[in-house]
């Protein structure tokens, strides 16, 4: 992987692996750096998925590889105890080792950390609904909103195993907004969705509040108009020393013709949504949202 | 209530002047008639107000039951239960209605 971290905590900063980061983040100071028992410096970190140890690899100038992380598979002094369970669901896990994704599979029990995940999404709802529409090219109301975050819930979607802070918005997406009507929900002009959509024989686009903004609602004409939101299909794909690509399938269905409208793969950006998170400058809150979100999630335990 | 003021709303018959689209976020009331009635007072009836009367007079059986697939789509679009009321219904696939 390409990131540690330096607490064992879901929405702890991710740091970039380099020689200079390292540096500065850590002052190297144990137990980031550390003597072995024979004597040799190594490097350590924090895996950002699955917050077990990692050693971190081509760090010296002479390294002819790019920085980047690997497991360690043990204990290390001074970092968060080896978790087999919490490794065998981290996409950065080696392939033979790493539990393929089941979208049905759900953790039997609350951990910490689905505390974490489950806290964040309460306290950032405005901003996960941001990425999610920015990342769809769409505009939804408030109450799509509110009911996508009800069947997020009602399916205990938080305590889906390869949830992360990196990738919230986008499981927010898959298990909250599937099946989900697309009717009165907005569209933004010039993307391929809207013109997809447009082509459809019973879709209607209108400027209602003549705002001339970049979107435009989706209505019907001369129809019933029947289309839903699906997503399917969550990867994730890492090597050593690669960049994780995560990603889900987006796709519209026409209800009335079995076929689908829309159907494109979305890649998920791994730092966009912790980065709109711990920003200084991102002052702009949805009041809104935020209400729907504390009203519907209470403390879990 | 007593029986001169039941007379009076029963026979005070409201009739459909017109009617509307809505984009509402609130309320999604996809349509909106405008009714006047028999003193010519304005008022306004939800197309959810309506398929609630229609609704009613199937479990009734003042109308034939309506395919399972039909309210199965209303339900879809408007995010009501009325596939949920076994009396109103007769059980349907969809049969696919167009190419496009």
């Amino acid at each position: 992987m390409k990131f540690f971290k330096t607490k064992p905590s879901a929405i702890s900063q991710r740091y970039v692996i380099s020689p200079a980061e390292f540096d500065e983040v850590t002052e190297r100071k144990f137990p980031f750096e550390q003597k072995n028992t024979d004597k040799r410096i190594s490097l350590y970190g924090i895996c950002p998925s699955c917050l077990n140890p990692i050693q971190l690899v081509g760090m010296s100038s002479e390294s002819k590889m790019s920085p980047y992380g690997k497991h360690t598979g043990k204990n290390v002094n001074g970092l968060p105890r080896w978790n087999q369970e919490k490794y065998e669901y981290c996409p950065y896990a080696a392939e033979k080792n790493r539990k393929q994704i089941d979208e049905n599979e759900l953790l039997p029990e609350i951990t910490d950390n689905v505390i974490e995940l489950y806290n964040l999404l309460r306290d950032n709802f405005d901003r996960v609904v941001y990425v999610v529409q920015k990342s769809l090219d769409i505009r939804c109301s408030p109450k799509f909103w509110k009911e996508a975050l009800k069947q997020y819930l009602a399916n205990n979607a938080y305590l889906y195993p390869w949830l992360t802070e990196s990738n919230l918005p986008y499981i927010f997406a898959l298990r909250g907004m599937t099946h989900n009507r697309v009717f009165g929900q907005r569209v933004r002009i010039g993307t391929e969705l809207y013109e997809k959509l447009n082509k459809h024989k019973y879709v209607n686009m209108l400027d209602v509040d003549n705002q001339n903004d970049d979107y435009r609602i989706i209505s019907n004409k001369g129809g019933f108009l029947n289309i839903e939101f699906r997503f399917a299909g969550h990867q994730q794909k890492a090597g050593d020393g690669e960049t994780l690509v995560e990603s889900v399938r987006f796709c519209i269905d026409d209800l009335m013709t079995g076929k689908m409208v829309h159907d494109k793969r979305i890649e998920f950006d791994e730092t966009y949504f912790m980065n709109i998170v711990n920003s200084q400058k991102s002052n702009y809150r949805n009041k809104t949202l935020l209400d729907i979100a504390n009203k519907l999630m209470p403390p879990l335990s | 209530m007593d029986n001169n003021k039941l007379k009076e709303i029963f026979f005070n018959r409201a009739e459909v002047e017109d009617a509307e689209r809505v984009i509402c976020d609130n309320c999604f009331e996809h349509t909106v008639f405008y009714l006047k009635d028999s003193q010519g007072r304005d008022f306004s009836l939800g197309l959810m107000t309506v398929l609630e009367c229609v609704a009613f007079a199937i479990s009734n059986g003042d109308l034939p039951k309506l395919p399972s697939c039909w309210l199965s789509d209303v339900d879809s679009v408007y995010g009501t239960d009325f596939s949920a009321k076994e009396d109103i219904f007769y059980f349907q696939n969809r049969e696919y209605s167009y190419e496009g």
